[in-house]
């Protein structure tokens, strides 16, 4: 079966020395391998390549944000991986001739998976959960006469999502004088317009909801506390999460 | 098969002691020991030099209000009546760390600190309670009575305060940098200075002052000066006895509402005008958010 190459593709360049090859050898081979390369094998190896390369740009595109928004992802990949493996491995018998039907679907079973984890990881990425860092505005320690600015930054490109997910934490502002923690609350009054809702009263530990109505810019929200006279509070955590419904 | 007939007695006795021994660990082990169990009496560390709240006036009779509300919930959760040790400020963390008594009513005020687990960096205990709560305030003699209206009549002067407690802690901050402070080893100590006119006031929490212008009648508390976040004084006891805890909050929620509370605050400090008794009664709410927790609970909404 070894393929004879014709006549005007031959190329004769010599060399010397210690690495000396000869070309026209090397495209004499290459050509042999290509003539004797069953496509067989190459389709029964594009399920690997595609779960290999979706892995590759999950690698290089990692969005972020809470592990569980990636349980498709993970187990689509995986199936698709470990089905690539196998047709890979079978190599043409997978896809003997004529097709098989059980080849045939091991084949499509493992390239579906593979582009079903690659999709799922665009959806993440389109319209995943992202984290954020909320900055606290204002000095000193919040009690019943003052009030602090809980700001979320303008979210950098392709991270602007509908809706934000608040976790708050309120505690004492020296722990180790008499604790307000459970006599207090909190109102948060939503100072950017068309966030609702506009005003929210919540306990000291809490997440909190808000639409953010199309806002893709920065958004702050007023946080007071109704607390005991002589209470004294800081906000101990304010993580933020910008999700889609 | 003479060594597999031989091994398997041996075999089966060894799984049926895992079994029993997993069952044992499964059932009947209590990973709480109760500190009502038992034959021995509960150790509750109590101070004994706040005449009021908690005084020792021979050795070992105490009496007070700490001493009247650990009477009162160890009857209501049906142990028998407790010995009292006097024990400092300082030392009431530590003593119930160290297992030198079971629980502390001592005037000691919650604070997250406190409720934290050691493990987190806190102190590792549990409280039940407020079983009262009051603000800070201040002592003076009672002839220098009318200098003194507001915080601002102590600027310069030197107020007396005693260490490991949570009033301590408030006038060292930087708003009260004003008042210079002597700080002394317990309450005793801080009013035989006021006594002998070495300060000028003695400050810690008004339930307190106020049981002391009762035993001291050359004492008294400065009526218009109430400060600070409100103390609430909380039953101690070292983390690991959750369920003896719950049983006292149980009790402490039906006492705070029964006239035996009344009864109890009016008997120990008679000196207490009626607003500040009203101001120290507990509700169940703030019982229920303090008690038995590693962190306070969050307060209810609306």
């Amino acid at each position: 079966m070894e393929g004879e190459p014709g006549p005007d593709r031959t190329v004769e360049i010599n060399s010397s020395g210690n690495n000396a090859f000869n070309v026209g050898q090397v495209h004499r081979s290459t050509f042999t391998f290509l003539k004797n390369v069953d496509p067989r094998s190459v389709v029964a190896r594009l399920p690997l390549l595609v779960a290999v390369g979706t892995a590759g740009y999950a690698v290089l595109s990692w969005p972020g944000g809470p592990q569980s928004q990636y349980l498709w992802f993970y187990a689509a990949l995986a199936a698709g991986f470990a089905l690539s493996v196998r047709c890979a491995v079978a190599g043409p018998t997978a896809v003997s001739h004529p097709w098989s039907t059980a080849g045939l679907l091991l084949l499509a079973s493992a390239l579906v998976l593979s582009l079903l984890g690659l999709a799922g990881l665009e959806s993440v990425r389109r319209g995943g959960e992202v984290p954020v860092e909320i900055a606290v505005r204002g000095a000193g320690p919040l009690t019943a006469s003052t009030t602090q600015t809980l700001v979320l930054p303008a979210p950098a490109a392709g991270k602007a999502r509908d809706r934000l997910r608040l976790a708050l934490t309120i505690s004492d502002d020296d722990p180790t004088s008499p604790t307000c923690v459970h006599k207090t609350t909190a109102t948060l009054t939503a100072l950017t317009p068309g966030v609702a809702p506009g005003v929210q009263r919540v306990p000291a530990q809490s997440v909190v909801e808000f639409d953010l109505g199309g806002r893709r810019g920065e958004v702050a929200i007023e946080i007071s506390v109704q607390t005991r006279p002589n209470c004294a509070m800081r906000v101990a955590k304010a993580d933020g999460t910008l999700f889609n419904d | 098969m003479t060594d597999t007939r031989r091994r398997a007695p041996a075999l089966r006795a060894a799984t049926a002691a895992v079994l029993l021994a997993l069952a044992a660990g499964g059932c009947g082990a209590d990973p709480e020991p109760s500190i009502f169990a038992g034959e021995r009496k509960v150790r509750i560390g109590a101070k004994s030099d706040q005449p009021g709240t908690s005084h020792e006036r021979h050795a070992g009779d105490f009496d007070g209000l700490d001493i009247a509300v650990a009477r009162e919930l160890l009857d209501r959760v049906g142990a028998e009546p407790p010995i009292f040790n006097g024990i400092i400020s300082r030392n009431r963390a530590p003593a119930l760390r160290d297992g030198d008594v079971d629980l502390v009513v001592a005037t000691f005020s919650i604070t997250a600190q406190r409720m934290l687990p050691v493990e987190d960096g806190g102190d590792g205990l549990d409280f039940v309670g407020p079983y009262a709560s009051t603000q800070q305030g201040m002592l003076v003699r009672a002839a220098d009575l009318e200098r003194y209206r507001t915080l601002d009549d102590l600027n310069g002067r030197l107020v007396c305060v005693w260490k490991g407690t949570t009033s301590a802690e408030e006038l060292r901050k930087p708003a009260y940098q004003t008042i210079r402070l002597r700080e002394e080893e317990d309450a005793g100590f801080c009013v035989n200075a006021l006594k002998a006119g070495e300060v000028d006031a003695v400050s810690t929490d008004q339930l307190i002052l106020y049981g002391f212008m009762e035993a001291e009648p050359t004492l008294a508390v400065v009526p218009g000066i109430a400060f600070a976040a409100t103390n609430d004084y909380g039953v101690a006891l070292a983390k690991g006895h959750r369920k003896d805890c719950e049983r006292l909050r149980d009790a402490l929620k039906k006492y705070v509402v029964s006239n035996e509370w009344d009864r109890d605050v009016k008997n120990n400090l008679p000196q207490l005008p009626l607003e500040r008794r009203n101001e120290a009664r507990p509700t169940e709410t703030e019982i229920d958010g303090a008690s038995c927790r590693d962190r306070p609970a969050n307060a209810p909404v609306g």
